[in-house]
Formats: C-alpha cells, structure tokens, sequence
C-alpha cells in the first residue's frame, strides 16, 4: 500500500495541465491552484475513503477551490494571462498550430460550467459518472454541457476555417 | 432507408462509453454516413488538438515547491499525537464517565455508551436482517421511531461520506427506556450504526467523548454525546478519526433539526 503523499504526487501532473486549462493558461495561478489543493488533501485526507478514486477526489477538491475563487475575487482567472503564459503548442505543423491557437482561444469564450466538462471529459479522460460526481451535477448535465461546448467549438472552429479538416488526410 | 446518426451516439462513441460489439456495429454505420463522419473528424480534431496543447505541461517537471508541499508532512504525526491524545482522553473520561452517575439520573457508560455498542456488535454483523425498518420507508421510520422514543427524531444523511441509510431498529434499553439504532453501509460494506436515547443525563450538553471496546473479538470505536434529553452514539469499526468526522457532522444535523423542530412548534 503506497503512502497517501506518495499517490498525491503522482497525480500532480494531471492535476497540474487541469488547472493550467482551467485558469486561462496562466501556470503561475494554476500551481498556486494545484497547490491549495494538495494542502487541502492532506490536511483532509481522513476524508477521503480508502480504495475509492484518489485522482476524482483531488479534482472534485480543485473545482470546489477554484469555483470558491471565482465566485470571490476571480483571482485565478482576470489576471493578464500573457505575461504568464508559458504553453506552446505540441505539434509542428502551423495550420494545426493555428488550429489549437484557435481552439484555445474559443475555448476561453465557454462558460465556466462547461469548460470545466469539457476539460475533465477531454482532456483528463474522466467518465461522465466520475465527472458528475466531480462537479456535483447530475450526469445528463454533463452530457449535455460536454455536446453544448463541443457543438459551439466546432461550429466556430470548422465554420470559420472549412479548408483545415481536408488537411488532416 | 436512410440511416440517420444523432450527436448523442457519436459523442457515445468519441467518449467510447460503447461496448467493442456496439463499438463495430456503430463504425458499420458510420461508413455509409458521410455527414456522420465529417462531424466525428471534427470532433476527434477538436479532442486532439486539446489534448496536444496541454501536453508539454503534463510532461514538464514537477515545481520542487509542489513536491515540498507533499513531502511536508505533519499531519501524519499529528493524526498520531490525536490518535494517543484521545485514547488517553476517552479511557480517563470513560473512567470517570462510569462513576459519574446521579441516584436517580443515567449515567453515559452505563445507560448510553455501553448498550449502543453492545446493539452495533449484535446488528452490524447481521446479513438477513440489519434493521426492523429500511431505508425505502424512511419517512415512516422516523416518524415510528420519535412516536415511541416520544420525542421528534430524524435519520442524519451521512452520503458525503459515501454511507447510505440502510434502515433502523427500536430497541429495548437500560432502565425501562428505548433507544433507536440506525444503521449506515458503504460500498465495501462497512457498517455504522447511530444509537439514540432519551435519559435524565448527568449534564445537558456534553462535548463529543470518544471510546474504543473490545466486544465480542472484535474492536469498536464509539463517539458519544449528548444534548438535552437525547443521548447519541455513533459506532463503528472505522478509524477514530472517521468516527470523530462522522459525529461531527451528526452533531451539527441533529442540533439544525433540533432547532427547526422548535421552530415549527
């Protein structure tokens, strides 16, 4: 049986490129994010539940710290995102560049609600159970928030630049 | 027949929340509809692209002070220092608990603390029948369970800690009294039960007292208190620590409905 610290930093990753997403790109205010969140682990970690999800548990910490943060001061989320800015893209190719730039951008444009759906179903790989649990909401919530946002996204994305798909074979 | 794919089943399939067989029979589909495929190309562009963009942060190095704030462990120490502290506390307050009892009033060993654990022992090991009463006739329960304790009672909710309600039980108690014992399961089957009294206690209130027993070969943990008449025990064969959190969080419920009932009086 690993020790508890042992399993939070294994999770740091995750948690970290979740809050990264989630604070507008800004690392800077994502690892302060990732951060409370960990103390807040360990400090409650009689709380959680032996065998049961350690890394939806961490998550569901975040969203609750972060949704705090936003309903308080925005602190995590007005600040000048340039400055701090410190994601490139992974991929070479510039039209898919400019295609992630894009997405990104547009993705800024979502509610709340429906970024923080989108990015636990995408991008963490969390199933809708897990994620309903995660923000406290029922699943067809979920459901239906991840195919609003991914509808939106693509109609902007694929509207807006109808020659970039034939480019990806 | 034109075969039409609805977004519900393609975002079914780009979340592969399909089973393999399901899997193929939907691929089958989706090659005779173009429209279909041209919406999962770009949908699955979308969730790669997402997935590209915050790849370099997944894989960068871990900030060392991120690190540190795992490594920084006093909690663990302190969790131990509680664990010593209230076994300390819980056998010297017990002990004294026990010869605390007015002639005429109840005392919380003998008349709460004792015959809670001694029920858990008895029930919370039961496979055909836990509880008189389940939990889908919750409602009636509580009102049964304050008709005969004769005073307004309500089954606490413990799901924040993934224990669900599995039902409850009126029980014989010390002294010509009845208790009521709800009782609360896990997914792993971990049972706690909450036992509640009315008695002439030596104290209106008391802070939450916190014991463990051998009874039966096994080890219980008990948390108890009490309030007003009423005297509560929580136990189980979790951790202290839990027990502690679970009382807590039944103290506060207990006193909100305590305070509403007044109020509607």
């Amino acid at each position: 049986m690993k020790k508890f610290e042992t399993k939070l930093i294994e999770y740091i990753p995750s948690l970290r490129r979740y809050a990264t997403a989630l604070t507008s790109n800004s690392v800077c205010y994502a690892d302060d994010l990732v951060q409370d969140t960990l103390e807040r682990a360990l400090k409650k970690h009689t709380l959680w539940m032996r065998n049961t999800n350690l890394r939806a548990w961490l998550f569901t910490i975040m969203h609750n710290l972060f949704i705090n943060q936003v309903n308080k001061s925005s602190s995590y989320v007005f600040e000048d995102i340039q400055e701090h800015e410190s994601i490139e893209s992974a991929v070479d190719d510039p039209a898919q560049d400019y295609f992630a730039a894009q997405l990104k951008k547009h993705m800024e444009n979502l509610p709340i609600q429906h970024k923080e759906v989108m990015l636990l179903v995408s991008l963490e790989g969390f199933s809708y159970e897990e994620v309903a649990k995660i923000l406290n909401v029922p699943m067809g919530t979920v459901m239906s928030r991840l195919h609003r946002s991914r509808e939106k996204l693509r109609q902007i994305l694929f509207r807006e630049n109808p020659t970039l798909l034939r480019r990806v074979k | 027949m034109h075969d039409t794919i609805n977004d519900k089943e393609i975002q079914a399939y780009l979340d592969q929340q399909l089973t393999p067989e399901n899997a193929k029979k939907f691929q089958a589909r989706l090659k005779n509809n173009p429209a279909a495929q041209k919406k999962m190309a770009e949908y699955q562009k979308i969730e790669a692209s997402l997935k590209g963009l915050y790849q370099p942060i997944y894989e960068e190095m871990i900030p060392p002070h991120l690190l540190n704030t795992c490594k920084q462990k006093p909690f663990n120490y302190l969790a131990i220092a509680a664990s010593i502290l209230f076994f300390v506390v819980g056998a010297l307050s017990g002990w004294q608990i026990e010869n605390f009892s007015t002639p005429h009033g109840d005392s919380l060993a003998i008349d709460l603390e004792s015959p809670a654990m001694f029920a858990h022992s008895v029930y919370s090991v039961e496979k055909l029948h836990p509880v008189e009463v389940g939990a889908d006739k919750k409602q009636h329960m509580n009102n049964w369970l304050s008709k005969r304790l004769k005073t307004q009672i309500k089954a606490p909710d413990l799901r924040q800690y993934q224990f669900e309600l599995v039902g409850g039980r009126l029980l014989p108690s010390t002294k010509e009294r009845m208790a009521a014992q709800y009782m609360y399961q896990n997914k792993k089957g971990e049972r706690v039960t909450l036992y509640i009294k009315r008695g002439v206690w030596p104290q209106k209130e008391t802070a939450i007292n916190h014991s463990s027993k051998m009874l039966r070969n096994n080890s219980f943990n008990a948390s108890f208190w009490t309030d007003g008449s009423l005297g509560y025990v929580i136990t189980s064969q979790l951790e202290q620590q839990i027990n502690q959190e679970l009382s807590e969080t039944i103290y506060q419920q207990m006193s909100l409905n305590k305070a509403q009932y007044v109020a509607v009086r």
